[in-house]
């Protein structure tokens, strides 16, 4: 009998001790280690895309805090230079995979940046980057699929690159210098693979050009871009047809800010310098200023000192200081209150 | 070998440890598996999230282990709302119970039963358990239980018996549990304790046990009333309770009236003519009145009227004295207060001509019957003036409380509803719709008596109501129809005959309240003895 009860004992220490074991290891086993590693990023974005979302052929690349994703395909634009329905669909898949990626990995990825081109058409591309804490802002339910929309920077473009190889093609040709030693040139140029400017991203000849991305560039880039949406769909400013919106951020105190240099075109692309009324001008200014302090309280973004605002066609330039966006935000103040300019 | 056996009885003493750390296992590693499946970001959300369902889940636990513990020991529920009321609180002394001497009569047995309690527990004797003040309502239940609490000086607890009624199954049962406790508590410290439930039908009308179960909760809340009624006995808690209830006793539960649980009853009936005597004095006493009021008229023209009647008329009347900006309370506010409450309000709309005159005959008709026929009643007014749905009314009570009504009696009242139909066929030689009323009470009455009270004179003795319509026979029917009629057409007769003897004094009074529109008791006196002087009443025979 005394064996049986030293049997028993001892299943029961080593069934309680395996047990416990067991929960360690499954509670601690993989809780802590980031899905997408750093040293892989890019590949495991590409073997996501392939297997969870069958697009084949997505090439990616990790630049400084920007995860970068090609993807190519025959139609992928559809006649009006945009995504047809049957693209949306893949373009949807794509950027849930990269939001996915970008978000579980132990990389420093603040902003995810796709690139489509149709083959039909490899001098346009469409590009969209955006931010990953918008992504898990809209995970949390802290942001509606439209303002995340909104907040994406959306931009069908000619390759940069395109129009600096057609450039300097021209300059050799005006030097006399033989056009195959332009291509050489550019070859060694684009090599680089760095864009100067959000503007220069894109996809090239089988080479990513990324550039490390600053908050407040981006800022400034998507603040442009809804300023000139917002100014082509109010019906308020429907004899505008086409408005160009640059936007930069200036660093440097005690001017350090927003810039925005706004080019207005009637529908026959001639520059209206005369014709856009004061009043119309006034309101233009005062939307603008509202919608930037929506924009800017939806990030908590008021460090700088000043917005600007320079319309290129009548020479006109509005600001507002920090202070003054904020308490517009909050109705405290009027628009009017708060622009400054001559 | 020897170990193989040796686990497998381990393992079949051991199975119920087994199944439980498989379960703990599964339900452990089940949520750790399917996160391990996920991304790291949703993972970390999901840890995060469900990192507060643990806080979430107590917060959760406590709320409901609060309800639980407040409806299971705090009465949930069926928490009452009743407070002890304290003896100085109640404020109602053995004299201010006014008009029903009887009851207090024997109330006061039990006053004095809480009081000696001592004395009769020494003796061997035993405190009355229940006490059930019946009577029609307003005539002082609720007063007089509070005048007990007060005079033997014990804790009372008063509530209506429509408080234990709750839409919840088994709250009206909690309640009476939990007023019964508070009550031992009472009696247990101060000696005695008096629970006082109103309107207590509510919860003791005869229990029905049907099958549908839709009267089950007020079996349940009367049967706890009955065991705590019994539970009383068993142990020595001086707890009285009184029951009040307008109900008659048939409608009780007879569980509630057998000895030890409301062993005594007492009935609070309406006061009589000294009662009322009693109470106008006594409500008088609070409003500025004429010394001039006479209350032996007022209380005779109050018959069966409660005390809260009375207190009513008298709080109507102090009204209408600030309307007509007078000073004092007079006889003529006190008669309109009891008018406007007994036959309703005076109405604006004016009558034809024709109308009226046709009116102030109908009403003198029954104003003479009654003045000359009527054996037991006084008129105290006539009027054609509007009010309800009656064009005139002649306001007449008996002289004194009537219990029974003999044959006098009824033919009385049927000639005064002849009356009004009389006089309109004699001055007008056409009739109105008004007799229609009247009509119905003189059809009424004189069935009865027919067909209940054997007041024929066809020696039909006995009640025919209580036999079935069926097992009557046609000639049973007819012959007793037609001794209705035959009622009917005597007291039409002898209408007709007093008016054509009395007509000078029908026309009196048709014109004098043509011109007045309202004729009060002494003016209706003042013309009787003014046609009496010059027209003596001829001997019978």
């Amino acid at each position: 009998m005394q064996g049986y009860f030293r049997t028993q004992s001892w299943l029961y220490t080593r069934s309680l001790t395996g047990f416990f074991i067991c929960v360690l290891f499954f509670a601690t086993s993989g809780c802590g280690r980031p899905t997408f590693s750093k040293e892989r990023l890019a590949e495991s974005l590409v073997e996501l895309c392939e297997r969870d979302y069958g697009l084949k052929g997505v090439k990616a690349k990790l630049h400084g805090n920007v995860l970068g994703a090609y993807y190519s395909a025959d139609r992928l634009l559809n006649d009006n230079f945009w995504l047809s329905e049957e693209s949306s669909e893949k373009s949807f898949r794509l950027i849930t995979a990269i939001s996915r990626v970008s978000v579980s990995t132990d990389a420093e990825v603040d902003f995810y940046c796709v690139v489509y081109q149709d083959t039909r058409f490899p001098e346009v591309e469409l590009v969209l980057l955006g931010e990953v804490d918008d992504v898990k802002r809209a995970d949390m339910w802290a942001l509606s699929p439209d303002e995340l929309n909104a907040r994406r920077l959306v931009d069908l473009k000619a390759s940069p690159e395109i129009k600096r190889g057609e450039m300097l093609k021209a300059l050799f040709t005006k030097m006399g210098l033989e056009t195959t030693l332009a291509d050489q040139f550019m070859g060694g140029y684009l090599s680089g693979g760095i864009a100067e400017s959000i503007d220069d991203i894109g996809y090239w000849n089988g080479r990513f050009f990324l550039k490390e991305i600053e908050f407040e560039e981006f800022l400034a880039s998507q603040v442009a871009n809804r300023l000139r949406l917002m100014i082509s769909q109010d019906t308020r400013f429907v004899e505008l047809a086409t408005v160009q919106v640059d936007g930069e951020f200036d660093p440097n105190p005690p001017n350090s800010g927003f810039t925005l240099d706004v080019n207005l075109f009637t529908g026959d692309a001639e520059v209206i310098d005369a014709s856009i009324s004061e009043e119309k001008l006034r309101e233009l200014f005062e939307s603008s200023f509202i919608l930037i302090a929506d924009i800017l309280d939806g990030y908590h973004f008021w460090d700088f000192d000043r917005a600007r605002i320079y319309v290129k066609n009548t020479g006109t330039e509005r600001s507002a200081d920090s202070a003054g966006l904020k308490e517009l935000y909050e109705k405290k103040r009027e628009a009017s209150d708060i622009i400054r300019g001559k | 070998m020897a170990t193989s056996r040796k686990i497998k009885l381990f393992l079949s003493n051991n199975w119920g440890i087994f199944a439980v750390i498989i379960f703990l296992g599964f339900i452990l590693f089940a949520p750790i598996y399917a996160l391990s499946k996920v991304d790291s970001y949703q993972r970390v959300y999901l840890v995060s999230w469900l990192s507060t369902m643990g806080l979430q889940a107590t917060v959760h636990s406590v709320i409901f282990v609060t309800c639980l513990w407040w409806l299971q020991y705090r009465g949930g529920f069926s928490k009452l709302s009743i407070k002890r009321i304290k003896n100085q609180f109640v404020n109602v002394r053995w004299d201010d119970v006014i008009g029903i001497d009887e009851a207090k009569q024997e109330s006061w047995e039990v006053v004095q039963l809480i009081k000696d309690r001592a004395r009769l527990l020494k003796i061997g004797g035993k405190i009355l358990r229940g006490l059930l003040l019946v009577g029609p309502p307003g005539c002082g239940k609720t007063m007089l239980a509070r005048a007990i609490a007060t005079e033997s000086n014990v804790p009372f607890l008063s509530m209506s018996a429509s408080g234990f009624v709750e839409v919840y199954v088994g709250v009206g049962a909690s309640r009476v549990r939990q007023l019964f406790k508070n009550a031992r508590k009472l009696a247990y410290a101060y000696g005695a304790c008096i629970v006082f439930i109103d309107e207590l039908d509510a919860i003791a009308r005869r229990r029905v046990f049907s099958g549908s179960g839709g009267s089950e909760e007020t079996n349940s809340t009367q049967n706890q009333l009955l065991a705590e009624m019994d539970g009383l006995k068993d142990k020595d808690h001086n707890v009285i309770v009184i029951g009040a209830t307008n109900a008659v006793e048939d409608i009780l539960d007879s569980a509630l009236l057998r000895p030890g649980r409301f062993d005594r009853r007492v009935y609070v009936d309406v006061p009589g003519l000294e009662g009322r005597e009693k109470l106008f004095h006594h409500y008088l006493k609070k409003i500025k009145h004429d010394p001039a009021l006479d209350i032996g008229r007022l209380a005779r023209k109050t018959v069966y009227k409660s005390p809260a009647d009375i207190e009513g008329i008298i709080k109507e009347a102090a009204l209408i004295s600030i309307r007509n900006k007078k000073d004092v309370v007079d006889m003529s506010d006190m008669s309109e207060a009891i008018e406007r409450i007994d036959m309703g309000i005076k109405r604006k709309r004016k009558m034809t001509d024709r109308e009226r005159e046709m009116t102030a005959y109908h009403e003198t008709g029954h104003l003479v019957v009654l003045c000359e026929l009527h054996p037991t009643d006084d008129v105290f007014k006539a009027s054609i003036i509007l009010r309800r749905e009656t064009l005139g009314v002649v306001y007449h009570q008996p002289r004194e409380e009537i219990f029974t009504h003999d044959r006098d009696r009824l033919m009385a009242e049927i000639k005064v509803a002849l009356g009004g139909y009389v006089a309109e066929k004699v001055k007008f030689s056409v009739t109105s719709s008004g007799v229609q009323s009247d009509f119905q009470k003189a059809m009424a009455v004189a069935h009865n008596m027919v067909w209940r009270f054997g007041m024929s004179d066809a020696n039909m003795l006995g009640d025919y109501t209580v036999i079935p319509a069926g097992q009557l026979s046609d000639n049973v029917k007819e012959k007793l129809n037609s001794e209705t009629s035959k009622i009917i057409q005597q007291c039409m007769i002898e209408v007709e005959g007093l008016f054509k003897k009395e007509w000078g004094l029908v026309e009196i009074f048709a014109k004098e309240l043509l011109k007045k529109e309202e004729l009060e008791y002494d003016e209706i006196e003042k013309i009787f003895a003014d046609y009496r002087k010059t027209h003596p009443r001829k001997k019978e025979g």
